[in-house]
């Protein structure tokens, strides 16, 4: 809570430049060069910004929305492995020397488009090892650590845990206390049964935790709610704390 | 030292690097079980021979494997292991030996670009992919399919049937508890997939394993044939196979902690254990009769053949003088 405090005034001062944290990182007039190069993107609800396997066309920066990397299994099993929301960019794989897609980039919960930039580009400006090469190298840092986590949060975490990290997860990304969300999405991105889901919202809300009324979820309990999730929740935002502001 | 290194990334440096990092490159043994000094803090380690397994620790002591590097890689520094916070261990799981390098010496190779650093951005890369499916598989399978995935993709990466484990490095690598990869090991040594040696695990039947195995196995398998090369099942040994089983699916063994009860998830309370041991009990006396009316079936029939043989040479029944 405390930390959310304190870069919130980060973020306004910057708000003319960008909702993205990492564009909000850059020094101004390095923003202002690369301005003609980002075009605003308006996300779509369950958009499939980048499938796996394909060529990248183009990184994502998104503003307060949240972006699943989902991994699909051959027999159609999927599961999130990793969130990116206005703190990241969507498209990793294009900094990683390849420009194929690793694993499926679906927006979750939207509320802000993102601004986008060319493949080609994005390569140039990493090639130019300049303010924005520092961001996004620290960021994919972080971005594997946060995959790291998920390895293990998925080996030895409950449902009910993770449900918890997933929903922390989102409200700090989406900044507030209320966001769409329905149990077929949970279900997939926590990699469970549906049924399993809405009893453990049903749970939640019987603790006065979360209030889930029609698709809409409302984090009643934000303490309470950091208590019931697993440590995962923090060491990855510590983790990202520390390595992007 | 004139020779190259064994690990792909070393390896692979143009000559002139070499020589500039070797006044800083150290070389050491590692033996099975150890973990490497510093790695992560100020060092970076290139496996040479055996593997190394990064573990993540939770709070509460549990442990689970999250990757496993060999030859083709590197272990150790940030963009590899997420951050020297998070709490990590570098295990190494077969005897071998490594080269470390300082941090920055490292960091200062990957800065100048080059080679060098398009290797480790791929290693990277393929590190991160089989991380995700590995993130996938953790939630999506079953323990005993991650076993045995586990125990197909070990065995590949060190290219031999045998692996030295003892129960609890063996646990930690599946964030599992070890009565519950004891129960699987049982079901498979009873099926003569693999026997159990002195913390020695043999797999006799590669095929059966894989059978067991999820998709994961031939989905990272890929992945790493496409990194590295040379990843394929170790040589046949030339133990012989003993006796086939006929019985293709393992039922999901899982074991209650109270109760030792075999069933899907652990017990929650007395009660459940209570009502499982009740069931497991119908299910014996089911069984017990069963195997009762059968004895009772076989007695029968030699009773029978007792009877005739008796009857055919016994002398024909005496006949009085007329």
């Amino acid at each position: 809570m405390c930390a959310l405090q304190a870069v919130e005034p980060l973020v306004h001062t910057h708000a003319q430049q960008s909702a993205n944290h990492l564009l909000a990182a850059l020094p101004p007039d390095e923003y202002q060069r690369l301005g003609p190069e980002l075009n605003y993107r308006p996300l779509k609800l369950r958009q499939t910004l980048h499938k796996h396997g394909e060529r990248i066309g183009e990184v994502y920066f998104p503003g307060r929305s949240v972006c699943s990397i989902t991994n699909t299994m051959e027999d159609g099993g999927m599961v999130e492995v990793a969130m990116v929301g206005r703190e990241g960019l969507v498209g990793i794989g294009a900094f990683l020397g390849d420009a194929m897609s690793t694993g499926d980039a679906v927006v979750q919960v939207q509320a802000e488009g993102a601004q986008a930039m060319n493949l080609d580009v994005f390569r140039r400006e990493m090639d130019r090892r300049g303010p924005l090469y520092d961001v996004v190298n620290r960021y994919s840092q972080a971005f594997v650590g946060l995959i790291m986590q998920s390895v293990a949060c998925n080996g030895l975490h409950s449902a009910e845990e993770r449900c918890c990290r997933w929903l922390l997860m989102t409200r700090d990304r989406v900044e507030r206390d209320e966001f769409p969300l329905t149990h077929e999405l949970l279900a997939v991105m926590l990699g469970v049964r549906r049924p399993t889901v809405t009893l453990v919202l049903a749970e939640l809300q019987r603790a006065g935790i979360v209030s889930h009324v029609r698709g809409q979820v409302r984090i009643v309990d934000r303490k309470a709610l950091e208590d019931a999730s697993c440590e995962c929740y923090k060491t990855t935002k510590s983790l990202f704390d520390r390595l992007l502001h | 030292m004139g020779a190259r290194s064994p690990n792909k990334l070393l390896g692979a440096l143009a000559a002139a690097d070499y020589r500039r990092i070797l006044p800083d490159l150290r070389s050491v043994h590692i033996a099975n079980g150890d973990k490497l000094g510093q790695c992560g803090e100020t060092r970076v380690y290139f496996p040479c021979a055996g593997l190394c397994s990064v573990r993540s620790e939770m709070e509460d002591g549990r442990r689970i494997e999250i990757a496993s590097v060999g030859t083709e890689g590197v272990v150790g520094f940030a963009a590899i292991t997420g951050d020297t916070s998070l709490k990590r261990s570098f295990l190494q799981i077969t005897d071998g030996y490594a080269q470390y390098l300082p941090l920055p010496v490292f960091q200062r190779e990957l800065a100048r670009g080059g080679p060098f650093s398009e290797m480790v951005e791929r290693f990277s890369r393929t590190f991160i992919e089989l991380a995700m499916q590995l993130a996938a598989c953790n939630r999506l399978h079953t323990l005993e399919e991650r076993y045995c995935r586990w125990l197909l993709i070990t065995c590949d990466r060190i290219g031999r049937r045998r692996l030295e484990m003892n129960p609890a490095t063996l646990a930690g690598a599946l964030g599992a508890k070890q009565q519950q990869l004891a129960a699987i090991t049982k079901t498979l040594q009873n099926l003569h997939v693999l026997d159990v040696e002195d913390h020695q695990i043999i797999i006799f039947d590669r095929q059966t394993l894989e059978r067991f195995a999820c998709d994961c196995y031939a989905v990272m398998k890929k992945r790493l044939a496409d990194a590295s090369g040379s990843v394929g099942p170790p040589a046949e040994d030339a133990r012989p196979r003993p006796v086939s089983a006929d019985i293709v699916r393992i039922r999901p063994v899982e074991v209650c902690g109270e109760c030792g009860i075999a069933a899907g998830t652990p017990h929650r309370s007395d009660r459940e254990c209570i009502r499982a041991i009740d069931a497991e009990m119908k299910l014996l006396l089911q069984r017990a009769r069963r195997l009762q009316s059968q004895r009772g079936k076989i007695f029968e029939h030699r009773l029978k053949a007792l009877r005739d043989s008796i009857d055919k040479f016994s002398p024909p029944p005496f006949q009085a003088y007329k």
